[in-house]
């Protein structure tokens, strides 16, 4: 498969996935959680999404650079919970998110919707949004892995440490 | 025809002292702040090395710029449609560890300890978590070749090299370096503005200078990764990329801006340059090593009847064609061809040019198995870096390109001399000046603007016609009223 | 286009306001940076909000001649990033104290009430002492009032010059150029009290000796835009491209107009990549590179070709023509003393005869004394000082030979020691023999000396080298094995350098810096160039000379400066002392230094009484002749000496000085410096302001804190003294904690801070205002306040100004009455001193009598009134209107100036008089700018005539264009103002031309400050002569095991010993801007440790790992940075880190806190340095003396064990 050719197969994946996606209403949606985390969906007071900064390893979510700027939160639910995760989000306790959050607060539903979708990443539990559409993430979820494998996997390393890492074990004069 | 003015330069390497005075200037002003800690607008590099971010110019790995799909352009990371799917993966994007953790220092503890039994120290704390950390790689990090066995090893240019020239550049007879400073090219195909999901991006109409809307970025980060250049930047605490915006408030004031006002080493030349719009896509096309020629082919020599009449035509103020005629960069560039851009081959077609630094003879060691200079100056069979290297740099690979250029360069030096002290042979001088193409008067003309010139013949600010754009949305004579008080609210009142 | 958009629209383009707002500022204020860079560079600070926003360079400079590159900009990345300091974490915002002493001071204070009281109390309890001197370095601050820190100063002031006396006082602050009124404020403070005020250029390692040594001059340079007029530039030991930023722009430039350049440099450097050719010489060693240099110039360009250019220079300007004495020891003939008019029947009645030199005259084949030198200077009559070629007694011409080796009456034998295997030759040199008052002599020119020292054959019998492939001293081949360089370098190297010289009579220039300076013998690598130099005739040539860029010792207006500074307008002399001697003695770095080994280091070709013995013990020679001050004076106080003469029946103060000197020669009364670690003899208040002393410049920096501060050290060095000494009283146990009192005068938390007593928070040079200079550019800069001083900080002279009035204030109870003191003064340079001791002889031997200002110092009563000390401070005092201005032996009066500041200016009214306030720092820079000839017309006319008085020849012309020039401080904030010709310097700016040194001798015929009034080859001093350096000669490059570095410390497989080497850094002047947050980012976020990455592979180190550094003097632990672009075998830990900026614990020293570049090394004084009392050889402050030489040094290298302990 030709790198152009995923681009745009993996195009049309993420336009099913729209397509797909069922209106959001409840509280603590986590399908809902996941948009605000990745940005698809806005945060009504206008903050960054979670993914700018987080990643979440679990999900192959943001290993990709700019997502690395805060710490990977696979791990959150389970070290914080639910009501711990709402006081981070309310109370701002990490001074870099001071900045963004501050003046652009999170609604309570949004924080309740992230708070599900985080659940969701602890447990490795894809989030049930019905038998049909189940397919379709698992398809989609696919497709990334896919893509990232042809793009190179090797970037999401970073470049800069493997040169050091070969420099280490003394392979790095010249490469 | 559709003649548009852009604002360009020239760095004059060979003068470049890796100060990083220019990378202050512009952290000072514009980047000091939260979220835009890592983002260097303006940075230098030592070369050999792999740069900022690491290895920046490797597009296997950065997938920036352009390539030629048959008869067509398209941005490597895909057309704009074929970046929205990467919009939530993007594995070409630079990890944060490939700028780096931005670090401070708990200064305050020294002021603040508690007595003990030792000394207290302030330890390295990053600025993204607060917690103290190590401190693995910095904005540059293989300056003066610093670590050169991992970094100036692995610059993607030398990696190109065959292992005999490699070997040649880290043995200390060959050491060699120089200092190259990059900010945005202000591209007239610039990779940032085609990839902008959001249609953020733009150039503006009257100067080129490249600017990403605030208002409208929505931090997707394609421009990010579409720059061959690495020179948009995401901010964490905004969730918005910047770039370098060419301090167009400091050229809409008259004044030079603040890496170009503060270059103490005297090599950056701005100014305006006039070129016709309707052949980016033919040029950005042209084969690797035509590139360089194809591109100053495309700018035009605002002397021209033809040229001026065209335009005028065009919308190019009057003030501006003159601005485009005392611009020193029309002369580096096109004029003596001394000027070439930075890695064409990714088809930006950049406007930032680069004036390839001289290097030096090394002395014959004890074994005496160097040649010793025969000639008082370097010549060019004696560079120490491989003209491969430096063609793959600025000429796409175009050797004959870069030799050109320093053809002239050695031709200056020598009629100077020839000039000043009058002890070289006559036959060698006016052969240098033979191979080199260039006359006395261009030479002198060479030798001044290298040497002698002040700050407002360097850089030729155009005038920005300020009143004229304010009007186009507001009366400036009410701008002058009510600039600066920002946004006005009114007071609530009881009836 | 398709995607590429174009936007005109304004509606979609409003946001662009956005970054249009961060520009705009409320106001633009002209100021600059005030210590230790001699950039030297006009800033405007852009002021927001009332905040310091952001500093971008100004570009209004005047311009210089057509054809000159102008300087603009001026700034480079670490002035750029000043602005970060002020209100950032590392400002120190508040008065602090360090709690221990906080605790016991307010408990002495509620007990004693006195505060005098309340701190003896405090002293003489020598737990209590103890307790906060051990809790030096460990934190432990607190946040104290200026009432209170001013109290305890006050205080310790007091008690100290009641108890000890106030030569027990000591200040110390760097090179003054660059806020030379914040330096001003506390000398005058410190001097007014008596206390001493110490060096900074000769401690700095920064003076070069060759300079004195040759040119009788401190240092005097061409501006960097004179480079530009240089057609080749020799560069050594600099790295211009990384210190001298803001002016390679002139050579790069220079490049492209023709010249060439050449760098002498170990590693590639910033500036070999500017090089046209690079010499990759081995570190230390350029000084073999130009001895071969200068055989190729003498063996080529003089003997061979005889260029006419060369020849006329040499003879008109330089010593060479001037006769040596050969002295015959068993049949072996050696170059000995010059010959003197004197001993000549002819001119034997000569005033000054036997400080007036002969040269051989071509016409009538006779010995003749010609015009200029010493004597002349220092004569009666005036008027005959100057260098035109004219018999000095009846003015006729003297057709002056360089050589005898025509018409010559003999050829003898002479030796010359060859230091590089140990060696002496003996050559061939034609004599000529006179008749003097001693008997029949054989002499010859310095230049035939010249000839043979280098090897040129000539023809003449003896150890000639053949041909430049003899391996004989001075060939090019010889120098292979010390440069690495191979000997056809040095051929065309010469023959380029002679060429280029010759054709364009003199426009080759040397660029060289601390990488040759910070050398022990330094003083010979710059001679052997300075040589290449003045053969080719390009010393007092626009684009020739020496340019030596080592500190910023260029303070333009020095001379009323200097009145202020020194508080010399109300009484002299004052107590100026050469820092490097000071904390040899006081840190008792001398203990731990074996004769042997520091012998071996500074070899002679035979030890005798001038060259033996432990450097201590010339140290103490050297105060006891009066060839250097010290400070302490005598085991007493200086009051209390008085008392006792008076006691003892003395009258006046000519007889205090007679008993005094009786008790010294009776040695019933002792220098201080014979028994430093006695406690009465130690220096008990220091007050360090505008520097870093206790690690940027602390050579030795963990003696400093073991000896002077009593806290924690990380030596292991053992004391190795004992044994060695003679003169000096050895006590079993070296004194812990000299110190009572250290502040420390700053505006960040650096480690002189961290390790002070009393912290006082100053205004950042953005929060005051100053006078600026340099020698980089001939222009004079204001330091500006744009925002007022931050938080509860003073400027420096608001700081002394408070102090003093403190000071005032208690002496009213403990210091009523006006005291008299005695002061001593060493034999002083641009005086008739320089005629004391054309002998070495010791009159504690009984060699002479004991004569103050003759065989020993001078000494002077001089009265202190500490109850008017605050109005003196604040007053210009009476006797500049007296007694003028004046600097290097130059006089001129002001009295109606000083009248008319005066009229103009606000005055001070008390006692009934009146004076010129220097009540706020701009009312002192305008004093200063009004009497100084640089920046006065009139007064630089007025100077130009005193000078035509003594040199006889027309000098005025060179001010009468610019006589009704007159600046005024506001002057300065409106545009930099370039400098007006001056005869306290040596270069001429006339319209706009550039300032290169000496070039008023050349042209004016005005003597150099020298014995012979020319530039010397030949060094005529005694112990010179001891030395071997009378001629200029290459001494080895001491090795390591001569160096104990390592007496205790072993190596280990881990382990790699290297050369350490701190030269300037890119990312800080010294330590300033080093820890601050833009340069530690643009670095590696520490000082990193380089070295070669075959070394580094040897010891498992990869780019980025801990590494700890260490010696018997100390740690540092860092990280390393692995790079191929430095040599095996050396290091680089580039000056200077702070040990507050993330420095870890040491695993090999305890696990306590590592160090700074200066915990590895330690002081060594060059012994031959000290020599004084005869000709250039006499101390000036900051001009003469041995320097804190720190580049001999090696260390041991590994991995730091495990992650590092914080």
């Amino acid at each position: 498969m030709t790198r152009q050719m995923l681009n745009r197969f993996l195009l049309l994946a993420v336009g099913l996935l729209l397509l797909a996606t069922p209106s959001w209403a409840q509280p603590g949606d986590p399908l809902r959680g996941e948009a605000l985390y990745v940005g698809m969906a806005s945060f009504s007071a206008g903050g960054a999404p979670c993914l700018a900064c987080h990643g979440i390893a679990g999900r192959e979510l943001g290993r990709a650079a700019g997502a690395s700027y805060g710490p990977d939160l696979s791990a959150i639910y389970e070290d914080y919970g639910e009501d711990g995760i709402i006081d981070v989000l309310e109370d701002l306790s990490f001074e870099s998110m001071v900045a963004i959050y501050e003046n652009r607060p999170l609604t309570d539903s949004e924080k309740t919707d992230l708070v599900a979708f985080l659940g969701t990443v602890s447990t490795g539990v894809v989030p049930d949004i019905g038998s049909s559409m189940a397919l379709h993430v698992v398809v989609v979820t696919a497709l990334f892995l896919i893509v990232i494998g042809a793009l190179g996997w090797r970037r999401l390393q970073g470049v800069r440490r493997p040169l050091v890492e070969r420099a280490r074990r003394g392979k790095g004069e010249i490469a | 025809m559709n003649i548009r003015a852009q604002v360009s330069s020239v760095f004059h390497l060979d003068k470049c002292i890796g100060c990083h005075t220019c990378s202050i200037a512009c952290k000072n002003l514009w980047t000091d702040r939260k979220g835009a800690e890592y983002m260097w607008w303006n940075n230098v590099e030592t070369k050999p090395g792999t740069g900022y971010p690491t290895q920046w110019e490797d597009q296997e790995k950065y997938q920036g710029g352009w390539v030629k799909q048959g008869e067509q352009l398209q941005l490597r990371i895909g057309g704009r449609w074929g970046t929205l799917g990467k919009i939530f993966h993007n594995p070409s994007m630079p990890t944060m560890d490939d700028y780096y953790e931005p670090f401070t220092f708990r200064y305050g503890d020294l002021t603040s300890a508690p007595a003990g039994d030792d000394q207290p120290t302030a330890r390295p704390v990053s600025m993204v978590t607060g917690k103290p950390m190590k401190i693995e790689a910095g904005p540059n990090w293989d300056d003066d070749l610093s670590g050169s066995n991992i970094y100036a090893a692995n610059d993607p240019g030398v990696v190109k090299l065959s292992a005999e020239e490699q070997q040649q550049l880290f043995a200390i007879e060959k050491m060699v370096m120089f200092h190259m400073p990059r900010i945005c090219n202000h591209c007239l195909n610039a990779g940032c503005v085609a990839s902008c999901p959001s249609g953020a991006i733009y150039k503006r109409g009257e100067d080129g200078i490249v600017l990403i809307n605030q208002d409208k970025c929505r931090g997707w980060r394609m421009c990010v990764s579409a720059c061959p250049y690495k020179k948009t930047y995401y901010g964490w605490s905004t969730g918005k990329s910047e770039k370098c915006i060419l301090c167009y408030p400091r050229q809409e004031a008259g004044e030079a801006p603040a890496c170009f006002h503060s270059c103490v080493g005297r090599i950056r030349y701005l100014g305006v340059l006039l070129y016709d719009a309707d052949q980016i896509e033919s040029v950005a096309q042209r084969d690797d090593k035509d590139l360089p020629a194809a591109q100053r082919e495309m700018i035009l020599d605002p002397f021209d009847p033809q040229v001026i009449a065209d335009a005028k035509k065009s919308g190019v103020a009057d003030q501006v064609i003159e601005a485009a005629q005392r611009s020193p960069v029309y002369k580096f560039v096109k004029e003596w061809g001394i000027a070439l851009p930075l890695h064409p081959e990714f088809r930006t077609l950049p406007m930032l040019f680069y004036v390839p630094p001289l290097l030096p003879v090394m002395s014959m060691n004890n074994q005496g198995k160097q040649k010793l200079a025969d000639d008082f100056f370097a010549t060019l069979e004696e560079a120490r870096l491989p003209m491969q290297y430096l063609a793959s740099l600025f000429a796409g690979g175009n050797e004959e390109e870069v030799k050109a250029v320093y053809r002239k360069l050695i031709a200056v030096r020598i009629q100077r001399r020839s000039v000043t002290v009058g002890d070289l042979p006559a036959e060698e001088v006016s052969k240098a000046c033979t191979v080199a193409q260039l006359d006395t008067e261009a030479i002198d003309a060479i030798y001044r603007m290298t040497t002698l010139t002040r700050i407002k013949e360097r850089i030729v600010v155009p005038p920005m016609l300020r009143e004229q754009a304010i009007e186009a949305g507001m009366d400036p004579e009410e701008h002058k009223q009510e600039m600066g008080f920002g946004k006005r609210i009114s007071p609530k009142r009881r009836w | 286009m398709s995607w590429i958009k174009d936007i005109v629209d304004p509606n979609s383009r409003k946001w662009e306001e956005f970054y249009r707002n961060r520009n705009q500022c409320d106001k633009v204020v002209r100021s600059t940076h005030g210590v230790n860079c001699t950039g030297s560079c006009s800033w405007n600070v852009h002021v927001k909000d009332g905040i310091v926003g952001w500093e971008l360079q100004a570009t209004d400079y005047p311009e210089l001649e057509p054809g000159l590159p102008p300087y603009e900009p001026r700034g480079c990345q670490r002035g750029i990033s000043f602005s970060w300091y002020l209100y950032s974490p590392l400002r120190i915002k508040y008065p602090y104290l360090r709690g221990v002493l906080c605790d016991l001071w307010r408990k002495a204070k509620a007990e004693h009430g006195d505060p005098v009281e309340a701190w003896a109390s405090i002293m003489e309890d020598e737990e209590a002492r103890k307790s906060y001197q051990q809790a030096r370095g460990k934190g432990g601050f607190r946040r104290s009032s200026w009432d209170e820190v001013e109290e305890i100063i006050a205080a310790s002031s007091i008690y100290t010059i009641k108890k000890y006396g106030a030569d027990r006082l000591v200040g110390f602050s760097p090179i003054p150029a660059m806020s030379m009124l914040s330096f001003a404020g506390g000398s005058r403070f410190m001097q007014l009290m008596g206390g001493a005020n110490l060096s900074f250029y000769d401690w700095y390692c920064d003076l070069p000796n060759a300079s004195p040594e040759i040119w009788g001059e401190q240092t005097d340079v061409a501006e960097s835009a004179d480079w530009y007029n240089s057609k080749y530039i020799a560069v050594m030991g600099s790295n211009p491209g990384m210190t001298r930023t803001p002016d390679v722009h002139f050579l790069t430039e220079a490049r492209h107009n023709g010249s060439k350049v050449t760098v002498l440099s170990p590693d590639f450097s910033m500036s070999s990549k500017f090089a046209d050719w690079w010499l990759p010489t081995h570190a230390g060693q350029d000084g073999a590179f130009w001895m071969a240099v200068n055989h190729v110039i003498l063996s080529e360009f003089h003997h061979k070709a005889k260029t006419p250019y060369f020849m006329d220079y040499l003879k008109r300007y330089t010593d060479t023509p001037f006769l040596i004495e050969l002295d015959e020891k068993e049949g072996v003939y050696t170059a000995g003393r010059m010959a003197k008019a004197g001993d000549l029947e002819r001119y034997s009645e000569e005033e000054n005869g036997d400080f007036k030199y002969l040269v051989w005259d071509e016409t009538s084949q006779q010995p003749r004394m010609p015009l200029g030198t010493l004597g002349f200077r220092w004569q009666e009559k005036k008027g005959e000082w100057n260098l035109q070629m004219k018999d000095g007694q009846d003015g006729s011409d003297i057709a002056t030979g360089l050589s005898l080796l025509d018409g010559n009456e003999d050829i003898l034998q002479v030796a010359f020691d060859d230091f590089s295997d140990g060696n002496t030759v003996q050559r061939g040199v034609p004599v000529r023999y006179l008749e003097t008052a001693k008997g029949r002599i054989a002499v010859t020119t310095v230049y035939d000396l010249m000839m043979a020292q280098f090897g040129v054959d000539r023809g003449l019998e003896g150890d000639y080298p053949q041909n430049y492939d003899a391996d004989s001293v001075y060939t090019p081949a010889w120098q292979e094995k010390y440069t690495g360089l191979d000997r056809a370098n040095v051929i065309q190297f010469a023959r380029e350098w002679a060429a280029t010289a010759e054709q364009t009579e003199g426009k080759c220039s040397i660029i060289i810096g601390a990488g040759i300076n910070h050398w022990y013998h330094a003083n010979l690598t710059y001679r052997a160039g300075i040589v290449a130099l003045m053969l080719c005739g390009c010393v007092g040539k626009n684009g020739g000379g020496l340019n030596h860029y080592v500190g910023q010792e260029k303070l333009a207006p020095a001379a009323p400066w200097a009145s202020i500074m020194g508080a010399l307008d109300w009484s002299k002399p004052p107590r100026f002392m050469n820092a490097p001697s000071y904390h040899y003695v006081h840190t008792d770095q001398w203990r731990y230094e074996r004769t042997s080994d520091e012998a071996r280091i500074n070899p002679v070709s035979e030890d005798s009484h001038i060259t033996g013995g432990h450097t201590m013990d010339h140290q103490i020679r050297a105060v006891r002749n009066g060839w250097l001050p010290f400070f302490p004076q005598f085991d007493r106080s200086p009051i209390e000496a008085v008392k006792e003469a008076e006691a003892a029946g003395a009258s006046n103060n000519q007889e205090i000085v007679d008993w005094t000197v009786k008790q010294l020669a009776e040695k019933k009364m002792k220098f201080a410096v014979e028994d430093p670690d006695a406690p009465e003899n130690w220096p008990r208040m220091w007050i360090i302001w505008r520097g870093n002393a206790l690690m940027s410049s602390a050579k030795g920096h963990e003696y400093f804190l073991k000896h002077y501060l009593g806290t924690h050290t990380n030596t292991i060095a053992p004391e190795t003294a004992e044994e060695f000494v003679k003169d000096v009283k050895w006590h079993k146990e070296a004194p812990q904690g000299k110190l009572d009192l250290v502040v420390d005068i700053n505006f960040r938390m650096d480690t002189s801070a961290l390790y002070s007593d009393i912290v006082l928070p100053t205004a950042t040079w953005y929060e005051k205002d100053d006078l600026n200079t340099t020698d980089m550019h001939s222009f004079i800069h204001p330091l500006q306040a744009a925002v007022p001083p931050c938080w509860e900080s003073k400027s420096d002279w608001d700081i002394f100004k408070g102090l003093a009035k403190k000071v005032s204030q208690m002496a009213e109870t403990h210091l009523p009455e006006p005291v008299r003191e005695i002061v001593t003064v060493p034999l002083q340079h641009d005086t008739p001193a320089e005629m004391a001791q054309p002998e070495i002889k010791d009159w504690i031997n009984g060699e002479c009598e004991p004569i103050p200002g003759k065989t020993m110092p001078g000494m002077v009563v001089v009265e202190r009134d500490y109850v008017n000390l605050y109005k003196k401070f604040i007053s210009y005092g009476p006797e500049v209107r007296k007694n003028g201005l004046g600097a290097h032996g130059l006089n001129f009066p002001v009295a109606d100036f000083y009248d008319e500041l005066k009229e103009m200016a606000p005055t001070q009214k008390w006692g009934g008089e009146e004076y010129p306030s220097l009540e706020i720092a701009s009312q002192a820079a305008n004093v200063i700018l009004h009497l100084a000839p640089e920046t006065n017309g009139e007064i630089a006319y007025r100077a130009f005539e005193a000078e035509e008085k003594k040199v006889g020849l027309p000098l005025t012309d060179l001010a009468e264009g610019s006589r009704d020039v007159r600046t005024t401080f506001a002057d300065l904030d409106r545009q930099p103002r370039r400098l007006l010709n001056s005869p306290i310097w040596s270069g001429l700016n006339t319209n706009g031309r550039a300032y290169s040194a000496y070039c008023l001798n050349v042209e004016k015929l005005v003597p150099w400050r020298t014995l012979t009034g020319r530039q010397h080859f030949y060094l005529d001093h005694q112990g010179y002569i001891a030395a071997g350096e009378h001629l200029p000669t290459y001494k080895p490059k001491p090795d390591h095991s001569t160096l104990q570095d390592f007496l205790v410390t072993e190596a280990d497989e881990n382990s790699i010993m290297l050369n350490y080497l701190t030269p300037h850094g890119k990312w800080s002047i010294h330590s300033t801007y080093g820890d601050n947050h833009r340069m530690l980012t643009l670095s590696r976020g520490c000082h990193p440790f380089w070295l070669n990455d075959q070394d580094a592979e040897q010891i498992g180190v990869v780019d980025n790992d801990w590494v700890e550094v260490y010696n018997d003097h100390g740690v540092v632990v860092t990280r390393a940075v692995v790079s191929s672009r430095l040599p095996r075998g050396i290091s680089f830990l580039y000056h200077s880190p702070e040990r507050t900026i993330g420095v870890p614990k040491s695993p090999l020293r305890n696990n306590k806190r590592a160090g700074g570049h200066n915990s590895l090394n330690r002081i060594r004084l060059k012994p031959n340095l000290m020599l004084g009392g005869y000709g250039q050889f006499t101390y000036a402050w900051n001009y003469w003396g041995p320097t804190g030489a720190n580049r001999d040094t090696y260390i041991m290298v590994r991995k730091l064990k495990g992650e590092p302990n914080w």
